[in-house]
């Protein structure tokens, strides 16, 4: 007869092999995995990053002809004055209207138009002349470049977006590369006589220099006050603004 | 660069003429290009707390704005007298580097503060400021073409003659105090030279025809100039007191536009003489011409850089349109500076050979715009009127 102490021995000697077991299959699991990461890591390629540039194809620029330069000429500063939104005086007498732009020369659309309304039209040949030949290069040239789609906003939201632009300053401290980034949406709630009641950010950018000037402004600055039939609607439901400076 | 406003020593508001050192201490630091100015829309301290002293500046304050560079004015105004304490700190280390005190009148205002920044330019940069340089340029009248000098930000300007005549292609003297020009007074286009204040113009030279485009050699006693009295434009040498005539060019294409290498050895000039007009180069004496741009159809006014590295010079591209390059008189590299706005025409090198003034028309009359030598940061001088044919002073020491 089996003694309760040799049974209780048994059930012992059970337990230390399963515990020694499960270490052998835990150290080979763990031991595999290691190798195979290993043998993988001295498989894989190097993943090296591909710069790239925009570029133009087109045929080579005449040597002979002058060189043209490879930045864009630089913009036009924004004013240095922020804009007057003081409503007009109506005793004052009306502005003079601005003076015509003198005539440029003729487009490609003015004349485009004027031979699909079948008018003879004498300009066309100069419009013809005026237009760009793209030069490049046939492997793409680092004059290459792209124009941005920018979706036209309208009315009163233009509006906005002008006098904020005109009166946003990018902070200093961020570097000029970071700033075509900067962006954000915000909703306002517009006042009948253009105060913003308050704002709230639909879309935050994680700059906190751009978020903290951006929030400075729309906390002094007066916007112009909203078209009479939309006034209800920019102060209960506010308009949204994406901003870029 | 920090420059937060000038302030008002006697404890009252900013005054006129503390406005105008902050106005002029930003434009000139903006213009010397290396020395970027910092918004003062994103300061955080406050200019009218604080003493100038490096102890009363806090300095985390501009550190935190990612300044370098701090200057602090202040200004002590009488109707009759001003007093000007301007220091220069470097913000990383709060050492004070400069320290001047100017005292004068009160019209003295934009004068301390050009003299400042000529002194924070040559701490930095080691070379000599050029903010109390002048700028002399040909101003349309309704009568005919006058001369008129300016402070090199378009500031005082001045007219200096008043003939009613046409008086053109101004040139300075090598040392700022004469002005050479042609003139149609007497009806004939003869050489003049006329004291920078004004006054009568001594004739340097009539000979029949053209008496154009004299620029005086660095040794300041002799003239290159153009004249047409054997009845084609062609180069010579004349003696500032217009004797010793010497013929340089004998060509039968246009020879003109002289202008001497720095170290007087070389002229640049315009010749025609392989059909359109291209920029040469020859020895003092006439001898070794060769041409130096091969690009293009019509490259005119060059003006040799006082590094003497670069050539500036007018060209009209195939688009009609004239702008400015720079062509190396070794390597006959070309660059170009100014690019679709307007025309850009006649630069003239400033005497550190770090900027170029020029006419354009990118916003409609011809005005008068300084940039850096590599084309960048253009700006407007002057206001009003249609100008041609600047001019930069050599340095010009004032008290």
């Amino acid at each position: 007869m089996e003694t309760a102490r040799q049974r209780q021995s048994r059930a012992n000697r059970g337990f230390i092999w399963a515990v020694a077991l499960s270490i052998l299959v835990h150290a080979g699991g763990i031991g595999g995995a290691v190798y195979a990461q290993k043998y993988a890591d001295r498989g894989a390629k190097v993943v090296t990053s591909i710069p790239v540039q925009l570029v133009r194809l087109g045929k080579k620029r005449d040597p002979k002809l002058l060189p043209r330069r490879i930045a864009p000429p630089p913009a036009p500063k924004a004013p240095d004055k922020t804009i007057d939104l003081t409503p007009d005086d109506p005793k004052k007498p009306p502005k003079k209207p601005e003076p015509r732009p003198p005539e440029r020369a003729p487009t490609l659309s003015s004349a485009a138009e004027r031979l699909l309304a079948g008018q003879a039209d004498p300009d066309l040949d100069q419009a013809m002349q005026n237009l760009d030949d793209p030069e490049g290069d046939p492997n793409g040239d680092p004059m290459g470049n792209a124009t941005e789609a920018i979706n036209p906003a309208s009315g009163y939201a233009l509006e906005v977006s002008r006098v904020l632009k005109a009166n946003y300053a990018v902070p200093d401290l961020i570097p000029p590369s970071q700033r075509r980034f900067l962006e954000a949406e915000v909703v306002l709630f517009v006042e009948r006589d253009g105060t913003i009641s308050r704002f709230e950010f639909i879309r935050r950018h994680p700059n906190a220099l751009f978020m903290g000037a951006l929030e400075a402004l729309l906390g002094r600055i007066r916007l112009p006050p909203p078209p009479p039939n939309l006034a209800a609607d920019m102060r209960d439901t506010g308009i949204g603004v994406v901003f870029k400076p | 660069m920090a420059v937060p406003d000038a302030r008002d020593m006697g404890g009252g508001p900013p005054s006129a003429a503390a406005g105008e050192i902050t106005s002029v201490l930003r434009w000139d630091f903006d213009v010397a290009a290396a020395l970027k100015v910092l918004n003062p829309k994103g300061y955080l301290a406050d200019p009218t707390k604080g003493g100038l002293a490096a102890a009363s500046i806090k300095w985390s304050d501009w550190v935190s704005v990612g300044a370098e560079g701090l200057v602090q004015a202040g200004v002590t105004a009488t109707s009759n007298s001003l007093r000007a304490d301007m220091r220069f700190y470097d913000v990383g280390t709060g050492r004070q580097v400069i320290q001047k005190t100017y005292e004068g009148r009160p019209e003295d205002a934009r004068a301390f503060a050009h003299a400042f920044a000529d002194e924070v330019v040559y701490q930095l940069t080691g070379t000599k400021g050029i903010f109390r340089t002048q700028i002399c340029a040909v101003k349309r009248t309704r009568t005919g073409r006058e001369l008129w000098v300016m402070d090199m930000d378009g500031s005082n300007a001045r007219a200096i003659t008043n003939n009613g005549s046409i008086n053109i292609l101004p040139s300075w003297s090598r040392n700022g105090r004469e002005i050479y020009f042609t003139s149609y007074i007497r009806h004939n286009p003869n050489l003049y030279a006329i004291p920078v204040g004004g006054g009568k113009p001594r004739l340097v030279l009539g000979e029949t025809g053209l008496n154009t485009g004299g620029q005086e050699a660095p040794s300041g006693d002799r003239l290159a100039l153009t004249l047409s009295r054997d009845g084609n434009s062609e180069i010579y040498t004349v003696a500032t007191n217009g004797s010793h005539l010497k013929r340089l060019t004998k060509e039968w294409a246009i020879d003109s536009s002289p202008s001497w290498s720095p170290d007087g050895r070389q002229i640049a000039f315009v010749s025609a003489r392989f059909g359109d007009p291209h920029i040469f180069v020859m020895n003092a004496d006439g001898s070794n011409v060769r041409r130096v741009t091969d690009r293009g159809t019509y490259n005119q006014t060059p003006d040799w850089s006082p590094k003497g590295d670069l050539i500036a010079f007018t060209a009209r591209d195939e688009r009609n349109v004239f702008d400015i390059f720079t062509v190396n008189p070794t390597t006959k590299e070309i660059r170009r500076l100014t690019q679709d706005q307007g025309n850009n025409e006649e630069p003239s090198f400033s005497p550190d050979g770090n900027h170029i003034v020029f006419t354009s028309t990118r916003n409609g009359d011809s005005h008068i715009f300084i940039m850096a030598v590599d084309g960048s940061n253009p700006k407007r001088i002057g206001r009003s009127g249609a100008f041609s044919t600047p001019a930069w002073s050599p340095y010009i020491l004032t008290p």
